[in-house]
């Protein structure tokens, strides 16, 4: 599978998305837990909208760090055993945090682009 | 070979092998077939000793000087069954006993340990209507043949099985699993509906019953196989990949991979924590579409 071919399609789409959740659970008689969750889009598009019609969102990403019962928060980017996930760039001061690009063209009477950070 | 008088203790070494073992007159629909099928049996003496035949010189033309001391029983050879295309199964397997082993991963150190494996290898499955194999000029199986099939099949599969046990008065036993997937799917559905699971693996640590875990990467009498591959933090990893096209309208594809760990140590900096665990979900190149007439580029519904 290497990737998406709409070109008679009509509907939505993603591509190139990646997911990287981590959940660390301490032992017993210990309760908490802490959740870190990565999410890539590299593209989010309509399709087979009239030609005068686009809405992509590009490069998505989402950056969520949950914190335990007593509110703390892991900082994953100093947690050796996420070493190789998204998660890892998640510093402990962190909550949230969500990025990409978003472009919009209505028949060419209204035209928007944006990066969000 | 027995010792001499007044000792009466005997040592037995069995090798047999079959070529072939066949099931005839049948219903056609039905096949049955062992092939090249290895017994190696070590039979040991009242006192519980065994006999290491490969160093046994007077036996060095038999097929028993392949038998090592530690070895009690292994049976291994191929396997395939049809039973008229509903049910068809393939593969070649080795089951192997071992005692008087000597165990350690590090932590755990046994000795007089027994050691079961189970290996399970060029494994072809279908279930359903109208199944066959595909056979080379010695009529051994290479595949499956689903041109006209309906049902669900799975293709180049294996299965590693490692079961070790202490020695008694001890009951604990550790038992680490490695399983792959090459193709599952479905087949005969209409063309507008296809599902395959690729590549799936699976590794599976399987605690005794103190909890403890074995380091399997660290027994070296499972270096050839797929267990040796377990960390003693790792309890299950599953990962592969799926697509699935459901007439155009969804599209899903991706690969995953679910972990989970125990036993860790994790510090922040801030937080420690001892015996922890870890759950992790990773799905990378993910493509989804909903809608209609999407096509998945480089979607296959045959193996």
């Amino acid at each position: 599978m290497t990737g998406l071919d709409t070109t008679q399609a009509v509907g939505f789409g993603v591509s190139g998305a990646s997911l990287d959740l981590a959940i660390v659970s301490e032992a017993t008689p210990g309760t908490r837990s802490w959740t870190g969750v990565a999410a890539h889009v590299g593209l989010m598009s309509v399709y087979g909208l009239p030609t005068s019609f686009a809405l992509n969102v590009r490069e998505l990403d989402l950056l969520y760090n949950i914190a335990a019962t007593d509110t703390t928060k892991l900082d994953w980017d100093s947690v050796s055993q996420v070493d190789s996930l998204a998660v890892h760039g998640i510093d402990h001061t962190l909550d949230l945090q969500v990025s990409g690009s978003l472009d919009l063209d209505i028949s060419g009477f209204v035209l928007a682009a944006a990066v969000l950070r | 070979m027995s010792e001499a008088t007044p000792g009466t203790r005997s040592w037995t070494g069995v090798a047999a092998h079959v070529g072939l073992m066949s099931v005839y007159g049948l219903p056609t629909s039905f096949a049955l077939n062992v092939r090249e099928l290895d017994l190696l049996y070590n039979i040991a003496a009242t006192d519980t000793t065994k006999l290491d035949w490969d160093s046994v010189s007077q036996v060095d033309s038999l097929a028993v000087h392949g038998i090592d001391h530690t070895l009690d029983l292994q049976v291994s050879g191929s396997l395939d069954l049809d039973i008229s295309g509903f049910v068809l199964a393939a593969g070649s397997f080795e089951v192997t006993k071992q005692s008087g082993l000597t165990i350690a991963d590090g932590t755990i150190s046994l000795t007089n340990a027994s050691l079961l494996t189970v290996e399970l290898s060029s494994v072809y499955l279908f279930v359903g209507l109208n199944g066959a194999f595909t056979r080379d000029a010695d009529n051994i199986v290479t595949g499956l043949d689903t041109t006209q099939a309906v049902g669900f099949g799975v293709s180049g599969a294996s299965l590693d099985l490692a079961i070790v046990s202490e020695a008694t008065p001890g009951t604990r036993s550790w038992t680490g699993v490695a399983a792959h997937v090459g193709l599952m799917s479905v087949y005969g559905l209409p063309t507008s509906f296809a599902l395959n699971v690729r590549e799936l693996d699976l590794l599976y640590n399987i605690a005794a019953t103190d909890t403890t875990k074995l380091d399997w990467d660290s027994v070296s009498q499972v270096d050839s196989l797929a267990v040796h591959g377990i960390d003693h933090t790792l309890d299950l990893q599953v990962s592969g990949s799926l697509d699935l096209d459901i007439s155009g309208f969804v599209l899903a594809a991706g690969s995953f991979e679910v972990t989970k760990q125990s036993g860790l140590t994790i510090a922040d900096g801030t937080i420690s924590l001892t015996n922890a665990s870890l759950l992790t979900v990773e799905l990378s190149s993910v493509y989804l579409f909903v809608g209609s007439t999407g096509r998945s580029r480089g979607m296959r519904t045959t193996s």
